[in-house]
């Protein structure tokens, strides 16, 4: 019975609140816009990081200038570098109570629901707010076993050697332009690690939250699984709506080591002035599993393609997303694989929805090294189109060197069947509610992947979507 | 040698506006392969040598024929009525012709593109009469013979209203030893109403270079269906490209790529849905050997308005043995709503079991594998229309394959 009410709770949710902002927040530091060395050096001070670390954030802006802006994708030429703020500190201190956290922070966070999931379901709760981790708490069986779950900044404190072994092995600066600016400006961001043999039942979540207008979030994500061992961690983002540009460029590096098993989920429902462009990528060992589950609802120009190297013999990969465009938004995602080891397996199944002039893009990548035997793969693209002006674009990309390889790649792009509608509409539901009906289905791949309050959370977004479709 | 005449200027300023746009244009590439290899200066567009066409050709049963050597076009003959065939220099003056010519393949699509218009000087238009309908296959042949060759034949096809025309196009090499550099275009035009077969087979040897675009542009309840072997060439590059330009447009687009030692073959294929209730489908099919590499970018796109269009397009590729590889791209590009569009790509192995099975009925191994390759093109062997582009094609393959 209890159950019930709290779904009836989620439903009742007005997610309209999502769009709210702060303002009577109170910064502790709030860096000028623009970059150079010295902004560089002054948030690695205020950090007090050891000097290895200030050195790899000077590289890697060296590479972040020299590099030059993707000429795909989604339309970049318009982020002005120099009005960007790179860094806020709300707080000094990351609170273990919600009591200790400030005041319109902890307000911000319950409108969200947050402190409430954690007592619900959690295995531990990060919050970033702005550059910030601003509360950080794990349940104390999860800490006795070993796991270290905290903010990236805490790790590189605590655990200097751990941080400096893997920190950018998996995403190095010169992937890109943005991991390259992710590296030099870096703050807040998870670290995680589960011991060898340890299996985290209950999900490990973050929220990251963007509140200064302008502002760029820089989020870098560490998480290691050692031998055999089992983590679920999530993220969910949000912002209020400014009329200006938001940049959010995170980098996440999963380590899946021998016969672990890691699934990263994702409910990204930024506001439309947040130009989401985060690279994700793990490397996964011998007989190690790694899934991408992704619900991409929000910003306004998203490009994120979770990549997963299989490395070890016999590893695998899960990537599943989905990808909602609506007016003026313009999601360019897809994922990514790249096989060097014999007996791996890879699975990529898009779903994306475009409506209202929306653009929705499917990119992947799927590369057989020539000693990956007897790879399978298989690829999956499905696109909804809800109106005439929409479009949906598929560009996979495939490369075999390998001949003992089997990979199937398939994409159907259509319209909501009107049969079905008509159906539907014939047993009693209105068109709005017979379309909404005919997308949740159409999404459910994805919803079925999440933990039930995520997938109550993902069909009300989802509801909110398809307001006026039909018309 | 016929047509010394000297062309007129509205052909000149084409040529030279395409000259122009060859020397500021970089070359072709993309992820996979940069085409600044090729250099076709290099060659030469007067090398000839004088050889004797093959007597099967003016034998076959045929609605006409026409035969380029090197790169002159030596001989052409219409055998049907309703099939009127025209040498270059005497279709400059033809206002069908002059109509069409370089509106399908615009000159200033890519450098080699531009290389072909600025070097063009021989050709072939062909133009099927209102209501004729030729049955049997207009039968062309693209002989390689001099070392050194640049061959940049044009062949422009219009079938006007209500025609229905089939088309067989051979281009091989005389031996295996000179090197060339095969530079076609073909722009192939179906008014309404009209139903084009067309067939090409390329086998020229593994030293040719090749660059070739073909376009067609489909009327209203029109086809194009074309059919492509490509077995030839070192690098082979060719643009498939089909316009679905009014209602009830249908464009097939068939192909079957065969690769051993070093070859490369890199083919795109654009179904382009300008105009909505109109069909598309591209089918591929290709193997490889040795350390041959394919590269294949298809492209389905739905214009903005083009409702009701119905595209398909497969690829499969299979890799027999390590160091081949297959590179593929099947795009969508979807500006309507109302729909159905679907690609699939594969790439595989033969299946180690059915080889097994095929050794334990007394075939040996690398029969087996032949069967089963042959047995993977039939499917796409099947759909070309011409009976004797189908058995040219099956022989081809086997001749290449030991």
């Amino acid at each position: 019975m209890a159950e019930k009410k709290d779904q009836e709770a989620l439903l009742d949710f007005d997610y309209s609140k999502y769009g709210f902002r702060d303002e009577d927040a109170v910064y502790d530091f709030v860096s000028e816009p623009g970059l150079d060395e010295e902004k560089i050096k002054l948030i690695s001070r205020l950090k007090g990081e050891p000097e290895w670390m200030t050195e790899i954030r000077l590289k890697a802006y060296k590479i972040f200038l020299e590099k030059p802006m993707p000429t795909w994708g989604v339309k970049l030429d318009d982020i002005d570098f120099d009005s960007i703020v790179y860094y806020a500190r709300p707080t000094r201190k990351v609170a273990d109570s919600w009591d200790e956290v400030p005041e319109y922070i902890r307000r911000t966070y319950e409108k969200l629901g947050i402190p409430e999931a954690e007592r619900k379901y959690l295995g531990g709760v990060e919050a970033q707010y702005d550059s910030e981790v601003v509360y950080s708490r794990m349940r104390k069986e999860l800490e006795e076993q070993g796991i270290l779950f905290m903010s990236m900044d805490e790790a590189l404190k605590r655990y200097p050697d751990l941080v400096r072994k893997y920190f950018g092995t998996v995403v190095p600066p010169s992937d890109n332009k943005f991991a390259a600016l992710n590296t030099a400006v870096w703050s807040g961001g998870t670290f995680v690690y589960v011991p060898k043999g340890v299996k985290v039942n209950i999900p490990l979540q973050a929220y990251f939250r963007i509140n200064l207008q302008n502002l760029g979030q820089f989020e870098r994500t560490l998480i290691i699984a050692e031998e055999d061992s089992f983590v679920h961690y999530i993220e969910g983002c949000t912002a209020p709506i400014y009329d200006t540009h938001t940049l959010h460029a995170a980098v996440v590096e999963v380590i899946v080591k021998k016969g672990a098993h890691v699934r990263y989920t994702t409910i990204q429902n930024w506001s439309r002035n947040v130009l989401n462009l985060v690279t994700k990528r793990a490397i996964v060992e011998e007989r190690g599993f790694m899934e991408w589950i992704s619900g991409e609802l929000g910003s306004g120009r998203n490009m994120k393609y979770p990549s997963s190297i299989l490395k070890g013999k016999g590893a695998r990969t899960d990537i599943l997303s989905m990808s909602f465009a609506n007016t003026g938004m313009h999601h360019d995602t897809g994922g990514k694989v790249i096989i060097m080891a014999p007996d791996c397996r890879a699975t990529i199944t898009s779903k994306s929805i475009s409506k209202g002039g929306g653009i929705s893009t499917y990119r992947g990548l799927v590369k057989v090294l020539p000693d990956a035997e007897k790879a399978r793969i298989s690829v999956s693209c499905d696109a909804l189109i809800m109106d005439e002006d929409s479009v949906s674009n598929t560009y996979p990309y495939i490369e075999i060197e390998a001949d003992r390889v089997n990979i199937a790649h398939e994409a159907k792009v259509g319209k909501i069947g009107e049969d079905q509608v008509f159906y539907l509409m014939s047993r009693g539901l209105t068109e709005q509610e017979a379309t909404t009906l005919i997308v949740m289905g159409f999404i459910e791949p994805l919803s079925k992947e999440l933990p039930m309050e995520y997938a109550i959370e993902l069909n009300r977004l989802i509801e909110l979507e398809m307001e006026g479709s039909v018309g | 040698m016929r047509g010394t005449k000297t062309f007129p200027d509205w052909f000149l300023k084409i040529k030279e506006d395409a000259r122009r746009f060859y020397q500021q244009a970089e070359a072709p590439r993309n992820k996979y392969i940069n085409l600044n290899v090729i250099h076709p200066e290099e060659f030469d567009p007067e090398a000839f040598t004088q050889v004797d066409i093959p007597d099967k050709i003016t034998q076959e049963e045929t609605s006409g024929y026409a035969v380029f050597v090197d790169n002159r076009l030596v001989e052409w003959k219409s055998l049907s009525d309703g099939l009127d065939i025209y040498p270059l220099e005497e279709a400059l003056e033809h206002p069908v012709f002059r109509k069409h010519f370089s509106k399908a393949v615009e000159p200033d699509r890519d450098k080699f593109t531009a290389y072909h218009y600025a070097m063009l000087k021989s050709g072939l238009f062909i133009y099927v009469e209102p209501d004729a309908r030729i049955e049997k296959p207009f039968h062309l042949l693209f002989i390689h013979a001099s070392d050194r060759a640049s061959m940049h034949p044009h062949v422009l096809i219009v079938a006007d209203r209500f025609s229905r025309f089939t088309y067989l196009e051979e281009a091989f090499s005389i031996n295996d030893e000179i090197t060339g550099f095969y530079n076609p275009v073909v722009e192939i035009f179906a008014l309404d109403e009209s139903r084009i077969y067309f067939s090409s087979i390329f086998h020229m040897n593994e030293k040719v270079l090749s660059y070739g675009r073909r376009r067609g542009i489909i009327g209203r309840n029109a086809l194009i269906d074309i059919n492509h072997g490509w077995l030839g060439g070192s690098i082979n590059t060719n643009h498939t490209e089909l316009l679905m330009d009014a209602p009830g447009a249908e464009g097939e687009d068939t192909q079957i790529f065969f690769g051993r030692d070093s070859q490369t073959h890199f083919l795109t294929t654009r179904l382009l849905h300008r105009v909505g209730d109109s069909t598309g489908n591209v089918l591929v099919r290709g193997a490889l050997k040795d350390r041959a590499h394919s590269i294949f970018d298809g492209l389905i796109r739905i214009y903005h308005g083009a409702q009701r269009s119905n595209a398909f397009l497969e690829e499969h590729t299979i890799l027999l043995n390590p160091g081949a590889r297959s590179d593929a791209i099947p795009g969508l590009e979807i500006e309507a709503n109302d729909v159905r569009c679907t690609h699939s790509a594969t790439v595989g192995e033969l299946e180690e079991e059915r080889i097994f099975y095929l050794q334990s009925r007394g075939i040996p191994y690398e029969e087996a594998r032949k069967m089963l390759v042959m047995g993977f093109f039939e499917f796409a062997i099947e759909k070309i229309p011409v009976e004797q582009a189908r058995e040219r094609l099956i022989n081809l393959i086997e001749e290449k394959w030991n």
